[in-house]
């Protein structure tokens, strides 16, 4: 059933790991059911041939850090019909925007931003790497003009689905009271805490997160914890800006 | 009827019982007890913690596809604590006009005795008393054990085996004692919102919202229909567990948020599980298995706070604090 034409879409990368375009290759299987419904025009780490756009669908992975990233993530932005961010470089800033804190005399180049902070965007797909699944679920709600949404509580809800025991509780640090879900508590379900790559929930409280933190880890590491992948506070107080 | 069994009994009963019926069971799998359907009786675990997830795993499972689900068979529920038996009426009353559920008549309850944990709080809501099972199993000395059947389904599936001996006049142990005085002003302290305004903010002020009570709540049933665009071009609609901490559970069209701070959703919460749920099934939407408070990362405890609105639960539970 297609009454649709396909869509067409355009993979880019700015810097960062590239992981996240790894990821929407790792099942060969789904990529081309997607392939299907999607004419892929410009991959570069997965075909040849790349064309300009205009597209219908843009994906962007990473941060602008040179002039030419900066003009080529406009030219995305003029020539997509839809922008998706995708990964937490793009969607937070990532692990390179430690660099911001850092002392200014330590390091000649700019302060590290999100794509969010550079042009406007129209759908997140977070996560340290995204999940394929997700991107291709927002994908084909894209194809059939559905808008796509992002989970909406925070990942505890799906670590109790999980039947994980509360790593708080034990005395581990985790971030995931105030971490958007969507991810299926991955790390928590390999023992490992939750690092926020998915950003901040709606609601997510940064002062009470540090204050059920305190007995565990002291406050400069749980202000280190809550902003490996980038500025939480930003994009949350970003998000609560846009929504009034 | 009470039947005195040994360990190799034990056995054979739950053996009996996954013969007959599609049978879950309290089991060890990869280092965490939860309720599973039983393949071995090797890594049963009946006289268990409570797990983490109850039996609304099993009847009312997440990411189900709609009309998908077998309204027919036959499911035994074997190692069940007693309030998870009386959360399980509850359950099967909310859901008795809707095909979501199984009928109790489908479904075999076999509870065990339960050690009560510092958590725990199931006599303040009448959720001890012995009542509700099929079969009940008991730890007695050494390895004997006691099954008491309350129906003529246990009765006939302990009559298939050997039994040492039976008894017809004897009662369980009881769980907890207490008096069947269940009358609480809960009710009309938790409708009056305005008066108690300071209270619920500072207990929202201690909560995430982040809904891990909601999914560990054997009485928390609120779901969305979920629709999923799947990559081979196939639809479906899926039943989700949804939780009233969730923006998208009051948020209208227009981004018009019915319940829009912290606030309103944990009041809500309590709300429904004890003021509209009584009225609507007679009961409150809490049987005390203390599973919220074991999963809340704010460390938020729903004993403190009933015991904070109502002086008579209050009395009790930190009176049961002291005698044990």
């Amino acid at each position: 059933m297609k009454p649709y034409p396909k869509k067409t879409l355009g993979i880019y990368s700015l810097t960062c790991c590239e992981g996240c375009q790894f990821e929407i290759l790792k099942d060969y299987d789904d990529f081309s059911q997607l392939l299907k419904y999607y004419d892929v025009r410009n991959f570069r780490l997965g075909q040849e041939e790349n064309l300009p756009g205009p597209f219908d669908v843009s994906l962007v992975e990473g941060t602008p850090e040179s002039k030419e990233e900066y003009t080529l993530l406009r030219e995305i932005r003029k020539t997509s019909a839809i922008v998706i961010v995708i990964g937490s470089c793009a969607h937070l800033g990532g692990i390179q925007s430690e660099r911001n804190s850092l002392p200014k005399k330590m390091t000649l180049a700019k302060d590290v931003v999100s794509i969010p902070e550079v042009i406007n965007t129209d759908f997140i797909v977070p996560g340290c790497p995204i999940s394929h699944k997700e991107l291709f679920a927002f994908l084909m709600d894209i194809y059939w003009n559905k808008v796509p949404t992002l989970h909406d509580l925070a990942v505890c809800f799906e670590c109790r689905q999980n039947e994980n025991q509360c790593l708080l509780k034990e005395g581990k640090p985790c971030l995931g009271p105030i971490t958007r879900g969507g991810c299926d508590s991955i790390c928590v379900n390999g023992g490992e805490a939750c690092y926020g790559c998915r950003g901040a929930t709606d609601q997510a409280d940064f002062a009470k997160m540090k204050e059920i933190l305190k007995p565990i880890i002291s406050d400069e590491d749980s202000t280190n914890m809550m902003t490996i992948y980038g500025d939480y506070e930003c994009e949350w107080k970003r998000r609560t800006d846009e929504g009034k | 009827m009470k039947y005195d069994i040994n360990k190799h009994q034990l056995g054979k009963l739950v053996g009996t019982i996954t013969g007959k019926y599609q049978t879950f069971a309290p089991q060890e799998i990869g280092g965490k007890v939860v309720l599973a359907e039983v393949k071995t009786l090797s890594n049963l675990r009946l006289f268990s913690r409570p797990t983490v997830l109850p039996f609304k795993k099993i009847l009312f499972p997440d990411r189900v596809e709609f009309g998908k689900a077998d309204g027919t068979k036959s499911i035994a529920l074997v190692g069940l604590h007693v309030c998870d038996v009386h959360a399980l009426h509850i359950f099967l009353r909310q859901f008795v006009d809707s095909k979501l559920v199984l009928r109790r008549d489908n479904i075999l309850i076999v509870a065990s005795e339960c050690e009560p944990d510092i958590n725990c709080f199931c006599e303040v809501f009448g959720a001890n008393r012995l009542d509700g099972f099929d079969i009940y199993l008991q730890k007695e000395e050494g390895d004997k054990y006691s099954a008491y059947t309350n129906s003529q389904t246990g009765e006939d599936i302990l009559d298939e085996i050997d039994i040492i001996s039976a008894e017809e006049q004897s009662n369980p142990r009881p769980i907890k004692h207490d008096d069947d005085d269940f009358e609480y002003s809960l009710e009309d302290t938790i409708s009056r919102r305005a008066d108690f305004e300071d209270f619920w903010q500072r207990i929202a002020n201690n909560c995430f919202g982040c809904g891990a009570c909601t999914a560990v709540c054997p009485l928390c049933f609120c779901f969305r229909q979920e629709y999923k665009n799947n990559i081979d071009g196939s639809s479906k609609i899926c039943l989700k567990w949804d939780s009233c901490f969730a923006k998208g559970f009051s948020e209208i069209q227009n981004r018009n948020d019915l319940r829009p701070e912290n606030v309103d959703r944990i009041y809500n919460w309590y709300h429904h599980k004890f003021v509209r749920g009584k009225r609507e099934l007679g009961r409150f939407l809490c049987v005390g298995c203390g599973r919220c408070i074991v999963a809340c990362p704010a460390n938020l405890n729903i004993k403190n706070i009933l015991s904070a609105l109502d002086e008579k639960i209050e009395r009790r539970i930190n009176g049961g604090n002291k005698n044990s």
